[in-house]
């Protein structure tokens, strides 16, 4: 029993020694993992996990816990144990029969009271503290805010300072003069808005028109410091120990410090690239607009849509160009306007999102006039802007007359009469006939039937002259057939028709057939010797005035045209559509081939006489001489000499020479022609190059890496005709004669 | 001394004497205070011995013996270990010689079977072994390039090809070809494990001396072998080029203009109208071209003209045509209407053949139709092909005394410009025109019996020249002696042993501009190619000289020097001892 109770109190113990020590892990766990996300550092890191774990064992002293202070700890928290339980650690032979007697007791009550005593910890707060303290890290890192402590990005971007090699070996006796400091400041041009950077990287890349200030310090006296560019070369100011230069950027190359110090001697750095980055023209976006939008007159003609503009250094200006064009062919006119936005626009936003909405109708627009705009916007370069503009949108009102397709294409004159539109309103007063059916009065209706069926007998008759009838002679031929149904069916229709003889004629074109073929057949016979040789423009049937697919398709129309106005003349007007629509379709049709008529305009060259070809008077012409040289200039010459000499020296491993170092200079020129295009790629062997053009003694590693670099700049060579070369001894020729021989 | 027996150190004899009889003789002299004792005579004869042999320790006196010197195996390198353990299983007292610890192959004539086992013996140390009976035994399988041919010499703006096989590749593996800066040009990767053909290739860009190389990559990139292989690219001149022309056409304009604008020599001769001409002159002077005669046809390398022009041309220009390319070699390339061809007389060297197609895919470049007039070239002897297609010759050139006389059936090449086809244009014209062109004579050409010069081996070289008494200096201006085939008079032959790596030059005293310059490798450069050659070699020459019936010589062998010491030990203690007992 007695062990029962020392073993609670053990296990107490251990428990809150464990909850300490949970604790201090749990405070050392998570500023460790704060420092990491921050720094990114491991080692900070770990400092930190070091440093924060002795702190929190010191203060929370976990290994402090005995058994003495646990059953202290135990008797404090419970009112039943009677201050009693260390009676528990004691060994009950030690104790007085009173004590064994309370022993025995308090083992007993501590089993039950153990477990509503908690040990003394604030694990709830470092728990709450290290989830605070690693939420805090993560979001630095997430936000980016930790850059600011980052130490090992700023360990990496700090640059090594330019390395200044003596471009005479001999020079190296005395102390060279070290580089102490080196600034690159560059003002970017004040509309950009970005702030003046300082830098100790070489290698520079910023916009246009930025002005770059160079400032270099050396630890001792140096005689004159020069910048060399492109070719160029350019002092150095010296300022107490320091020197500045500077110049504004226009274009992309490379650069290079020189300085020479008080002993004469001249030191030369690495190349450095200048990057020049051009100053983009705005990015406009045109939303919620077609390309084309055509509005009826009728319509609420009001086009509207939003303009989102972008720039890398902000939008300075921009609006709405529109021109509004009136009428048509000659007499078109035009109407420029510069429209502003609806929302005033502030300048110098990198971002634009405007909106604008063109009333035509307060444009003063009428049917038939088209408008056309853009949206224009340019940015705050100085000197001058980028301007940049969207595509060009298109706005229609629809003419109210609009005539369908003409022929005019290609005969300059509308030949057309105007009869021919009248098919389609036959069409269309048809079909309001039809609606009207049942609303009007029958009789009504009945007449309107019978009117649009004289309307269509009249331009049948019409289209009859086409034909190349008279158009009193195909009248009444026409008439003749047409009021003889007619009249079958309707005599009130045509009141001519009773005085006429046609009705009579009819009846006996009808009865009696016969003689009236005969009497045209008689004619027929008559005309028939003359007819083979005649070009009778009388005879209707063989009228040119159309070709004879087009006659037959308007004498096809003719016909159907018939039956629209048979249809119409009964009374149905429904029956009667679908012959004028297929009347309607022809016609369109014959209208279409009617540009078979442009005009056939050729020329017919006359025929050479061939006795005369090449016979001509040659005494003028003379022998024409022409000399021409071409240079045939190799822009790599030196480049591809180079990279033989490299191969000797490779192989020598000589010290090159006077020669060979100018030999590199000259190649390093042609090859920075070709860098300009591509900095990048060219750079390391520009600056190997320049290497080996200043230093007499020459690694080999260095000659391979600039050979390799010189042979990837060199173009392809096309294959060209070459001499062949051989020896030709007594044998071959003794072989050639022998084969000759036998041929 | 009689003719069995001799001092090998023969030299020596003299003073060996004369220090002998001093010696004796003071001795003799030391010893006269006790010549009446008995031991007197003994420790003269002692002295005499140690003295003597002395002597002949130093003389090394040797005796006319028959010797059988036994079994001999010869280890070259790659030589199979278990090949030499079942040999010298097999036969006792087997003597290895290695090859490589330069030990000499002289005095073998004896042995009663020689082993060469390896790679071989170089070819120049093959003499050594010869009319002995020698069983050759390959060795190790080899692995890596075995055979290799490319130009050595070669042009700019050509293709440089190299083809070889390599034997037992492994598979994945890759074989690339670096220029001298170590840029990769081309590679292939093995999918085989079998013996591969390869041919990697590239175009020469910078003329000079250049030292590619081959390397062999396992298939991370890890260098395993690298070879190094010298180009010598030269710039290469240019033919100076006539154009003859009955009628202005678009081909021959354009090709004018390619060649004019390349630099190239070009004069264009053109008819205007009856008796009319136009003539351009490109790149060269002015000179009289109004007929054309032998001394002003000397100043062209090829002429270019139609069948209509060579019709009309007069009996003293054909002939003077006909002469130049007789006689110098002048080249003549015919274009035109292919129907022509059949009837211009001495000229008419061609048989075309007609077929149907009108558009063909030269076997070198296939990727470009090119059109063609209806014909073919018939294939007669002589007819040597520059462009053809599926068997079919399309543009060729025939001999004609030192000169050729060459045509084409294309047809309106001058599209492949229009159509941006720059360089397949550019390709056809060089080859026809380079085929056909006027070579350039030169005085001697040097060639090498094996590509792969190594330091301190010999390198054999041989010239042709018709030069009366060619005398070859090396480039430290030493004389190299010069052997003359007996059949061929204008072949020379000559060996040299470079002492230095790299590039080294043969030049000729005659004429200084006329060198010769080869590439010294490293001896592990082309180990496997040259452990091929010599394998080969071996094999050839040991099959034809294995016959031979031998003749047992005697050899003069020293006697072992251990009996002259022990005598002399033996006198001494002798000597040291009388006095005692």
């Amino acid at each position: 029993m007695k062990q029962t109770g020392k073993n609670i109190l053990i296990r107490f113990q251990k428990q809150w020694q464990l909850m300490l020590w949970l604790e201090v892990f749990l405070y050392t766990f998570s500023s460790a993992i704060l420092i990491w996300f921050l720094t990114q550092s491991w080692v900070l890191s770990l400092t930190c996990f070091a440093l924060i774990f002795v702190m929190a064992l010191l203060i929370k002293k976990p290994w402090k816990i005995n058994l003495q202070i646990a059953s202290n700890y135990v008797d404090a928290n419970s009112t039943k144990l009677e201050y009693s339980s260390w009676l528990l650690l004691e060994e009950s032979a030690e104790l007085t029969g009173l004590a064994k007697l309370q022993q025995q007791k308090m083992s007993n009550t501590l089993e039950a009271e153990i477990k509503s005593i908690k040990p003394e910890h604030q694990l709830k707060t470092a728990i709450i503290i290290s989830v605070f303290l690693v939420a805090i890290g993560y979001l630095g890192f997430y936000t980016g805010i930790s850059e600011n402590f980052n130490f090992n990005r700023n360990t990496t971007s700090k640059e090594k300072t330019a390395s200044f090699v003596p471009i005479d070996s001999l020079a190296v006796k005395h102390k060279v003069p070290v580089l102490k400091s080196q600034l690159v400041t560059i003002n970017y041009p004040s509309y950009t808005g970005l702030a003046t950077a300082s830098t100790s990287k070489m290698d520079i890349k910023a916009v246009e028109g930025s002005r770059v200030t160079w400032e270099l310090d050396f630890d001792a006296a140096v005689d004159s410091v020069s910048l060399e560019s492109m070719g160029k070369h350019r002092e150095m100011m010296k300022t107490n120990q320091s020197f500045t230069g500077s110049t504004a950027l226009n274009t992309s190359g490379f650069y290079n410090f020189k300085f020479t110090d008080t002993f004469g001697a001249t030191y030369s750095s690495d190349l450095f690239t200048i990057e020049v980055i051009k100053d983009k023209s705005p990015l406009i976006r045109i939303e919620n607009l077609k390309q084309f939008s055509s509005f009826d007159y009728t319509d609420n003609k009001v086009l509207s849509f939003g303009a989102f503009i972008t720039d890398d250094f902000g939008v300075g200006n921009a609006h709405i160009i529109a021109t509004v064009s009136k009428g048509t062919g000659e007499s078109v006119k035009f109407r420029e306007e510069q429209l502003e936005f609806d929302e005033p626009m502030s300048s110098g936003e990198k971002q634009l999102n405007l909106s604008k909405t063109i009333d035509l109708d307060k444009m003063n627009m009428e049917p038939g006039d088209e408008l056309y705009f853009y949206v224009e916007a340019q940015d705050l370069r100085r000197p001058k802007e980028n301007t940049a503009r969207s595509e060009t949108y298109f706005a229609v009102i629809k003419d109210t007359i609009n005539y369908g397709p003409g022929v005019e294409g290609g005969l300059g004159v509308d030949l057309m009469p105007d009869y021919f539109r009248s098919q389609r309103q036959l069409i269309i007063d048809t079909e309001k006939l039809i609606t009207q059916r049942g609303k009007i009065s029958e009789e009504e209706f009945n007449s309107t039937s019978n009117d649009l069926g004289f309307d269509q007998k009249s331009l049948r008759l019409k289209y009859g002259q086409f034909m190349g009838d008279e158009a009193e002679g195909s009248s009444t031929n026409g008439g003749e057939v047409t009021e003889a149904i007619d009249h079958d069916h309707d005599q009130e229709e045509d009141p001519l028709a009773k005085y006429s003889h046609a009705h009579d004629s009819d009846n006996e074109h009808n009865l009696v057939e016969d003689p009236h073929d005969h009497d045209q057949d008689e004619n027929k016979e008559e005309e028939d010797p003359l007819a083979d040789y005649l070009h009778d423009h009388g005879d209707p049937e063989s009228s040119t005035l159309f070709t004879d697919n087009l006659k037959s398709k308007l004498r096809q129309a003719l016909n159907i045209m018939w039956d629209a106005e048979l249809h119409l003349r009964l009374y149905e007007p429904e029956k009667s559509l679908p012959f004028q629509y297929e009347a309607l379709e022809l016609i369109q049709d014959i209208k279409n081939s009617a540009r078979i008529y442009v005009h056939r305009i050729g020329f017919d060259p006359p025929p050479i006489k061939e006795e005369v070809r090449l016979s001509g008077d040659i005494k003028d012409v003379t022998n024409f001489n022409k000399n021409e040289q071409f240079e045939s200039s190799d822009e790599y010459s030196f480049i591809k000499q180079s990279i033989f000499r490299l191969e000797e020296l490779k192989d020598l491993n000589s010290k090159s020479t006077g020669i060979d170092r100018e030999l590199f200079d000259k190649a390093g020129s042609e090859l920075a022609k070709k860098a300009i295009q591509e900095p990048g790629r060219f750079l390391k062997t520009l600056q190997q190059l320049k290497q080996l053009a200043e230093r007499q003694q020459i690694s080999k590693k260095l000659i391979i890496e600039v050979q390799k670099g010189l042979l990837k700049a060199l173009p392809e060579v096309a294959p060209e005709p070459q001499q062949k070369y051989g020896f030709g001894g007594k044998l071959n020729e003794l072989v050639l004669k022998e084969l000759e021989l036998n041929e | 001394m009689s003719d069995s027996f001799t001092f090998l150190n023969a030299a020596w004899f003299w003073p060996a004497l004369v220090f002998w009889v001093i010696l004796i003789s003071v001795f003799i002299w030391k010893e006269r205070a006790f010549s009446g004792n008995k031991g007197f005579i003994l420790k003269i004869v002692l002295i005499f011995l140690a003295v003597s042999s002395l002597a002949l320790l130093a003389l090394k006196p040797a005796l006319l013996k028959e010797v059988k010197e036994g079994r001999v195996v010869i280890t070259t390198d790659n030589f199979k270990q278990s090949q030499l353990d079942s040999l010298k299983k097999a036969y006792r007292n087997l003597k290895v010689i290695d090859y490589n610890n330069d030990e000499s192959l002289l005095g073998l004539s004896n042995s009663e079977e020689i082993f060469v086992l390896g790679s071989g013996i170089p070819t120049y140390d093959l003499w050594s072994l010869k009319n002995i009976p020698v069983t050759y035994l390959p060795g190790q399988e080899l692995s890596g390039i075995i055979k290799l041919n490319y130009k050595q010499e070669n042009n700019v703006g050509n293709q440089l090809d190299v083809k070889g096989i390599f034997a037992n590749p492994r598979s994945k593996n890759r074989l690339v070809l670096e220029d001298a800066g170590g840029t990769a040009l081309d590679s292939l990767i093995f999918d085989s494990e079998e013996k591969e053909h390869f041919q990697l290739s590239t175009h020469l860009n910078v003329s000079g001396n250049f030292v590619f190389s081959i390397v062999e990559k396992d298939s991370l990139g890890e260098v395993l072998n690298r070879n190094t292989l010298p180009v010598k690219i030269n710039e290469s001149k240019t033919p100076r080029i006539l154009i003859l022309n009955a009628f202005p056409t678009f081909e021959i304009k354009y090709l004018k203009n390619f060649l004019a604008d390349l630099g190239h020599e070009v004069v264009v001769k053109n008819r205007i109208t009856t008796g009319r001409y136009k003539f351009e002159f490109f790149n060269t002077e002015q000179k009289n071209l109004r007929s054309l005669n032998f001394s002003n046809l000397e100043g062209f390398d090829l002429v270019i003209l139609d069948a209509e022009f060579l019709k009309n041309l007069s009996n003293s220009e054909r002939n003077a045509l006909l002469k130049s390319i007789k006689s110098s070699g002048l080249g003549l390339l015919i274009l035109g209407e292919a129907k022509a061809l059949n009837n211009l007389g001495d000229f008419s060297v061609f048989t075309p053949q007609s077929v149907s197609t009108l558009e063909v895919g030269f076997d070198k470049l296939k990727t470009v139709r090119l059109a063609i007039q209806p014909y073919r070239l018939k294939q007669e002897f002589g007819l040597a092909e520059i462009h053809t297609s599926n068997a079919s010759i399309f543009s060729a050139y025939k001999r004609l005394g030192q000169g050729r006389i060459g045509t084409t059936m294309l047809k309106d090449t001058w599209q492949l410009l229009l159509d941006g086809k720059q360089d397949a244009y550019q390709q056809i014209w060089s080859e026809i025109i380079e085929e056909v062109s006027k070579r350039e004579s030169i005085l001697a050409s040097f060639s090498p019996i094996d590509k792969f010069a190594v330091k301190d081996k010999p390198f054999i070289f041989q010239i042709r020249t018709s030069l009366e008494n060619p005398k070859i200096f090396d480039q430290n201006d030493r004389l190299i002696p010069l052997k003359q085939d007996l059949n061929a008079s204008e072949t020379w032959s000559g060996v040299t042993h470079p002492l230095s790596l790299g590039w080294q030059q043969l030049n000729m005293e005659q004429d200084s501009t006329l060198s010769y310059e080869y590439y010294v490798h490293q001896s592990e450069n082309w180990k496997s190619l040259r452990h091929f050659k010599t394998q080969q070699a071996n094999l050839k020459f040991f099959q034809e000289t294995f016959t031979s019936n031998k003749d047992i010589s005697q050899v003069y062998v020293a006697i072992d020097p251990f009996w002259f010491f022990g005598i002399f030990l033996l006198s001494m203690a002798g000597l040291w001892l009388m006095p005692k007992l």
